[in-house]
């Protein structure tokens, strides 16, 4: 993210329209994939424009997988796929050093880990113990690994979509918050709807999707994080998506009733970047040079939801993450006028 | 280069980004909203207190219309302050911008525009309308609309009703303790029954314990109807009472008169004495049983044939000076109560201290032109003896034989037709205290007589002739009087 200093001007029209041209091809594609997904596809690629890591979270069945190998192949990036079970160590993902004799010398060798790829795929992500899942939160964050003080840093770029089974807790470690965090976006894959499965049944030889048409190039990709770079974020919507964030904390003076009640701790400032940044992928696929509210509305819920922590009575009340932000949403203004209750200004302008 | 400054900013930007005039319109528009929305709920609890206070301060002390006035430019500070907190209130114009941006779908490019120029991408920006700002205000009219009843209420509500909302006491404690007295003395007197006293008193102490400043009058006519009750009862009993002292002072004079004097009278009066007593005493006895019963049965029998002896008439006079006493006593009570007139009272007393000689005397003189009844009440009800050397100087003259006019009366003559004539022709002029002025010289009529030195037509008074000498015709009429009774 540049700062406003950097930003000497908009970016170029022709250069906006270029990528999100791009932006909508690869959705093209990745609907034309998978069946009847549009809006879960769009979120993907707003989380990925975004250099974002992405939690999807599903039933077993529903196509988590195959949406993330199917993005892999679409960018022509590597990709890697890790099964997450209760018995894989941290080596296992990370690499380690193997002793290896090479010229009548012996000498550790770094053997690299399946995180060493463009796209990992964490598949069944909790399955794994919290040692191993926390092998993961320096690659995430700091996009590198650390073993035996050597620090390796990791492909450019690097995504983690990692999926979960929501249901299935038997012999599964839920995932800490910090790890949590470092996730842009936790996505929810429902099953698809009659017609879609309809479709699938009668398109599909035993379900194997087609393949992409079109490949994104490593260039166009690095031209497209380029432009994400040049979205302009004003200052009202960079300060509502900070009040946003503030308002998810109980002690917020904009925190509503719900907050209060059902809230246990906000999002992080971490969660205000990834809004901004999803935000500014939206724009993109808006054609847009800058963010506007509607942006941010789009990926609050997804940015948001895995970062709220509910107390028990929000349990007991069957509250769930998604209940609290709408309510934000509803209850915030956007443009932060606070003017009073009987004063109202209508949506739509007089024309 | 002329277009160039012309459409753009000093800083680059094109004057279609920034759109500052509908921004200001806007924040102009609500700025007016908030201060009328400030402006009526500040005048609105700016009129509550004020009408409180000046209900307040006219309840404690008086305050005039003037004052009320002043009071009202307290009013003036909070005007300021309405001011300030609505252009405070007022949002921003980065607000105004992004609420333009928000309804008028410029995804954020109205605001990008505040912050860097837009350059082509202004082209794609849309046009941009003001918003409809709208204040539902109805109940705030509602309340600022009672508020200013209230206000004017207590501007203009009369002092009279003001004044009735304090709780004054209203101080009838002498009035009540003094009725009670009454109602005490007239039950004692047997005036009224005890359970007429126990009512009255009843209501004497609810209207103690309902008095307030709230209706005075209301307590002031409850009063005064109690008041008027008693008196009404104490009239009728003290009349009752006085009529009966009368007649015992009658009786207790016609008893001791004939008593120590009836010889003096001819058997004729002596006996219509004695039968107007003994018709007196009967109407006494028949009055009160405990005369009747001081009384012996000869006694009474004597009081219906009208003859008594001396025994009976010292036995009737021993009855009636101690059924004086009694009777005295409740009349001295209901006097003390003031229920009875005092002189009314002092008048009966001296009636019974009249003067038994006196009466003989008086019967003797007087009875057979006067009759005996009116003879006697005449004595008995007036002070004094009558006639001209006897009694006190307010006594009634009584008359013997009428005096003659000689002397006294003007000698009538009739005047010529031309003094009637002359007297109807003059005009009065005024009333002088003194006699009037004779004025010498005046021409002399011709004709003698009657009318000698009558001026003739002047209407003058005519000294000699026409204006008596009243000091002196009384003086004379004095004089024939003391040669008369000589």
């Amino acid at each position: 993210m540049e700062s406003k200093e950097a930003v000497k001007g908009l970016v170029d029209v022709e250069e906006l329209k270029t990528a999100s041209g791009l932006a909508r091809r690869m959705l093209s594609e990745l609907d034309k994939i998978m069946l009847g997904r549009s809006d879960l596809h769009k979120m993907v690629l707003v989380g990925i424009l975004g250099r974002g890591h992405i939690l999807l979270e599903g039933v077993p069945g529903v196509g988590k997988t195959m949406l993330v190998k199917a993005l892999g192949e679409l960018m022509n990036l590597q990709f890697k796929r890790v099964q997450f079970t209760p018995d894989l160590m941290p080596g296992d993902i990370l690499g380690t050093h193997i002793l290896q004799e090479t010229d009548g010398a012996r000498r550790m060798v770094f053997q690299q880990g399946p995180v060493f790829t463009n796209i990992l795929l964490a598949d069944e992500i909790n399955r794994a113990s919290p040692k191993t899942q926390s092998a993961l939160l320096e690659a995430m964050q700091e996009r590198c690994v650390t073993l035996l003080g050597e620090t390796r840093s990791l492909p450019d770029p690097f995504f983690v979509l990692a999926s979960q089974n929501p249901i299935e807790l038997e012999g599964t470690y839920p995932l800490p918050e910090a790890q949590l965090d470092r996730f842009l976006f936790k996505l929810r894959v429902d099953c698809a709807d009659v017609e879609v499965m309809k479709e699938i049944i009668s398109t599909r030889r035993r379900g194997e999707p087609p393949k992409p048409g079109c490949v994104v190039r490593a260039d166009e990709l690095a031209g497209l994080f380029g432009v994400m770079d040049k979205i302009f974020l004003p200052e009202p919507v960079s300060n509502y998506i900070s009040r946003l964030v503030a308002a998810t904390h109980p002690a917020s003076p904009e925190a509503t009733e719900s907050v209060k009640n059902y809230v246990s701790y906000g999002a992080s400032p971490r969660a205000a970047i990834a809004i901004a940044e999803a935000a500014r992928g939206c724009a993109i696929f808006a054609v847009r040079p800058s963010v506007g509210f509607e942006d941010v509305r789009a990926v609050v819920s997804a940015v948001l939801n895995h970062r709220i922590i509910l107390n028990y009575k929000a349990k007991f009340d069957q509250i769930d993450t998604i209940t609290i932000i709408n309510d934000l949403l509803g209850s915030l203004d956007e443009t932060a006028m606070n003017l009073p209750q009987d004063v109202k200004i209508r949506e739509t302008p007089n024309v | 280069m002329e277009e160039r400054l012309s459409k753009y900013t000093a800083d680059g930007r094109h004057k279609a980004d920034t759109p500052v005039p509908l921004i200001t319109r806007v924040r102009l528009h609500i700025f007016l909203i908030l201060a009328v929305r400030n402006l009526l709920r500040f005048l609105t609890a700016w009129a509550f207190v004020i009408g409180v206070v000046i209900i307040t301060l006219r309840v404690v002390l008086t305050v005039t219309v003037p004052v009320m006035l002043w009071i009202t430019a307290s009013m003036a500070p909070g005007l300021i302050w309405v001011a300030v907190v609505s252009w405070r209130a007022t949002p921003k114009h980065s607000a105004v911008r992004a609420l333009l941006d928000k309804l008028n779908s410029c995804g954020g490019l109205l605001m990008t525009a505040a912050e860097v120029p837009l350059g082509p991408w202004r082209q794609k920006m849309p046009s941009v309308a003001g918003p409809a700002i709208k204040w539902h205000g109805s109940r705030t009219i509602s309340v600022f609309a009672l508020s200013v009843g209230f206000v004017l209420v207590s501007f203009l509500l009369p002092q009279r009703f003001v004044n009735i909302t304090l709780a004054r006491p209203l101080e009838i404690g002498p009035d009540i303790a003094r009725l009670a007295e009454q109602v005490e003395a007239m039950q004692e007197a047997n005036i009224i029954s005890d359970e007429q006293a126990r009512r009255l008193k009843e209501q004497l102490e609810q209207l103690s314990r309902e008095t307030s400043g709230y209706d005075p009058a209301k307590t002031l006519e409850a009063i005064d109807h109690l008041e008027d009750v008693l008196t009404k009862e104490a009239v009728k009993a003290a009349s009752d009472e006085l009529n009966r002292m009368q007649n015992l002072a009658k009786a207790e004079s016609l008893a001791q008169g004939l008593d120590e004097g009836g010889d003096e009278l001819p058997e004729e009066l002596l006996s219509q004495a004695m039968a107007e007593l003994g018709s007196v005493m009967q109407s006494l006895a028949a009055g009160d049983e405990a005369l009747k019963n001081a009384l012996s049965p000869d006694t009474l029998k004597a009081c219906k044939t009208g003859r008594f002896s001396p025994e009976q008439l010292r036995e009737i006079l021993s009855a009636l000076k101690e059924f004086k006493g009694d009777i005295s006593q409740a009349t001295d009570k209901l006097c003390k109560a003031g229920l009875i007139d005092p002189n009314a009272l002092q008048v009966c007393n001296q009636l019974a201290d009249a003067n038994a000689a006196g009466l003989i005397a008086f019967l003797k003189e007087n009875a057979d032109k006067m009759g005996m009844s009116e003879a006697i009440s005449a004595y008995c009800s007036s002070p004094g003896s009558g006639g001209v050397s006897r009694g006190r100087g307010d006594a009634p003259m009584t008359w013997a034989d009428e005096s003659s006019k000689e002397g006294a009366v003007f000698k009538e003559r009739v005047l010529p037709p031309a003094a009637m004539q002359a007297l109807r022709d003059s005009i009065k002029m005024g009333f002088s205290p003194v006699a009037p002025s004779v004025e010498q010289g005046i021409e002399k009529p011709v004709a003698g007589g009657v009318l000698d030195e009558a001026p003739a037509g002047s209407g003058e008074a005519f000294k000699q002739k026409i204006m008596p000498r009243h000091r002196s015709v009384v003086q004379r009429y004095f004089e024939r009087e003391k040669q008369d009774s000589k």
